[in-house]
C-alpha cells in the first residue's frame, strides 16, 4: 500500500515537470533557432548531447533555483567556417535574427575564429538573456528567463528547496564602519 | 552659448549630447584583430538598479546610489596584431568629437613607452555631470569608455574590490609608489 503510495506521487511530480517542460520544449524561440539552425547548417557542426539534460531543464522548472524559469543550452562541435567570413556571416545571422526588442550586451570578435554575442530582452516581469559563444571549432548557444525579483530575493537569502546554501563566513559580517552607517542612517 | 546650442540640437534630435558617435570606428573595425563591444544602456541598468535596491546590504544600496542618474556605458576596445597598424586619423575622429563644446578635457597623459595616449573628458550640463569619456591609445590597441549620465565616482572608488566591482588602484611613475586606492 504504502509502495502504491509512493509510485502515485513519483508519477504525480514526474507528469507534473513533463507538463511544465514539454510546451517550452516546443515552444522555442524564433532567435534561438535560427541561431542553431544557422550553425547546423551553415557551418555543419555537430550537436553533442547533454546527459539528463531534460532533468536538469525539468527540475529547473519546478525548483525555479536564484529565480531561473527555464533555460535551454545547445552545445555543438566540429564546426567548419573560414575565419576570413565567420565574424561578417555571424554579425548578420544575429542582427536578422535578434529584434529590436533585443538589448546587445556585450559582444567579442576576433579574427581567430572567437566569437561572443549576449543578448537581453525584457519579457513582462521577465528577463531573457541569450548567449552565443563560439571558439575554435566548438560553439554554445544558451539562453535562460530569470525573474529579477526572485533573484535579488536569492541574494538576500539563497535557498533552494528551503536548503540554505549561505555559508558561515557570509553571515559573519565585519564590524560596520559608524561614519558610513551614519551617512546611510540619516 | 555655443554649449546649449548643442545641447539644445542633440536633445532635439533625440540623442544624448554626451554620447560618442561610435559608427565613425568602421575603420579601426576591419583592421581590428580583436573587438569588444560593451553596450549597458536604459533597459540593463534599471534592471541592475531593480535587482540592487531590494538586495538588502549596504554595499549595494551605495552602488544604487552611485548609479542612481547612469543612462548608459559604451566600451569599444580594438587590438591589432601589429604595431601601428591603425590609422591614428581614425582616433582623433573621436577626439575631433570631444573637442566640440561641451566636453571638458580633465586628463591628458602621454607615455613615450608604446605610443601611449590618455584622454578623459567630462561634460556638465549646469552643474550636473552629463557624461564622461575616456579615449586610451597605444601602438596595438585603441580602447573607448562613454558613460553617459551622472556617476558617483568617489562611491565606485570606495566600493572597489566589493561586490564584483574591481579594485582601484593608482600608482605613481616610481616602483612602489602607491598614491591612492
Amino acid at each position: 500500500m504504502l509502495r502504491n503510495k509512493r509510485i502515485l506521487i513519483a508519477s504525480a511530480l514526474l507528469a507534473f515537470a513533463f507538463a511544465n517542460a514539454a510546451p517550452s520544449a516546443l515552444a522555442k524561440s524564433g532567435e534561438y533557432d535560427a541561431i542553431v539552425n544557422h550553425l547546423k547548417k551553415k557551418y555543419e557542426a555537430r550537436k553533442v548531447s547533454i546527459p539528463f539534460m531534460w532533468l536538469a531543464r525539468a527540475a529547473v522548472k519546478v525548483v525555479r533555483p536564484a529565480g531561473v524559469k527555464s533555460f535551454n543550452v545547445t552545445l555543438f562541435e566540429d564546426l567548419k567556417f573560414s575565419k576570413e567570413s565567420l565574424d561578417k556571416e555571424m554579425r548578420n545571422v544575429m542582427r536578422s535574427s535578434f529584434g529590436p526588442e533585443w538589448s546587445s550586451i556585450f559582444n567579442v570578435r576576433s579574427r581567430d575564429g572567437e566569437q561572443v554575442y549576449m543578448y537581453m530582452r525584457e519579457d513582462g516581469k521577465n528577463i531573457k538573456i541569450a548567449l552565443v559563444a563560439i571558439d575554435g571549432n566548438e560553439a554554445a548557444v544558451v539562453r535562460a528567463t530569470f525573474s529579477p525579483e526572485k533573484l535579488a530575493e536569492f541574494i538576500n537569502n539563497p535557498k533552494i528547496m528551503g536548503f540554505s546554501l549561505s555559508d558561515h563566513s557570509r553571515q559573519k559580517q565585519p564590524a560596520p564602519d559608524p561614519a558610513i552607517d551614519a551617512k546611510y542612517d540619516n | 552659448m555655443a554649449a546649449v546650442a548643442l545641447f539644445v540640437v542633440a536633445v532635439t534630435n533625440g540623442q544624448e549630447p554626451a554620447r560618442l558617435n561610435f559608427e565613425k570606428l568602421a575603420a579601426l573595425e576591419s583592421k581590428a584583430r580583436d573587438v569588444v563591444e560593451v553596450n549597458v544602456d536604459g533597459k540593463l541598468l534599471e534592471l541592475a538598479k531593480r535587482v540592487m535596491t531590494k538586495v538588502e546590504d549596504r554595499d549595494a544600496q551605495k552602488v544604487v546610489d552611485a548609479i542612481s542618474g547612469l543612462k548608459a556605458v559604451y566600451v569599444r576596445v580594438y587590438n591589432f596584431e601589429r604595431e601601428n597598424e591603425y590609422n591614428m586619423a581614425d582616433v582623433d575622429e573621436i577626439r575631433a568629437q570631444l573637442n566640440s563644446p561641451g566636453w571638458e578635457r580633465l586628463a591628458n597623459v602621454r607615455s613615450k613607452r608604446n605610443n601611449q595616449k590618455v584622454d578623459v573628458f567630462t561634460m556638465f550640463t549646469g552643474n550636473i555631470m552629463s557624461g564622461v569619456a575616456v579615449v586610451i591609445s597605444d601602438s596595438k590597441s585603441v580602447a573607448l569608455v562613454n558613460v553617459i549620465g551622472p556617476i558617483d565616482i568617489e562611491t565606485l572608488v570606495e566600493l572597489g574590490g566589493k561586490m564584483n566591482i574591481p579594485k582601484i588602484d593608482i600608482y605613481d611613475e616610481k616602483p612602489g609608489g602607491k598614491i591612492k586606492n
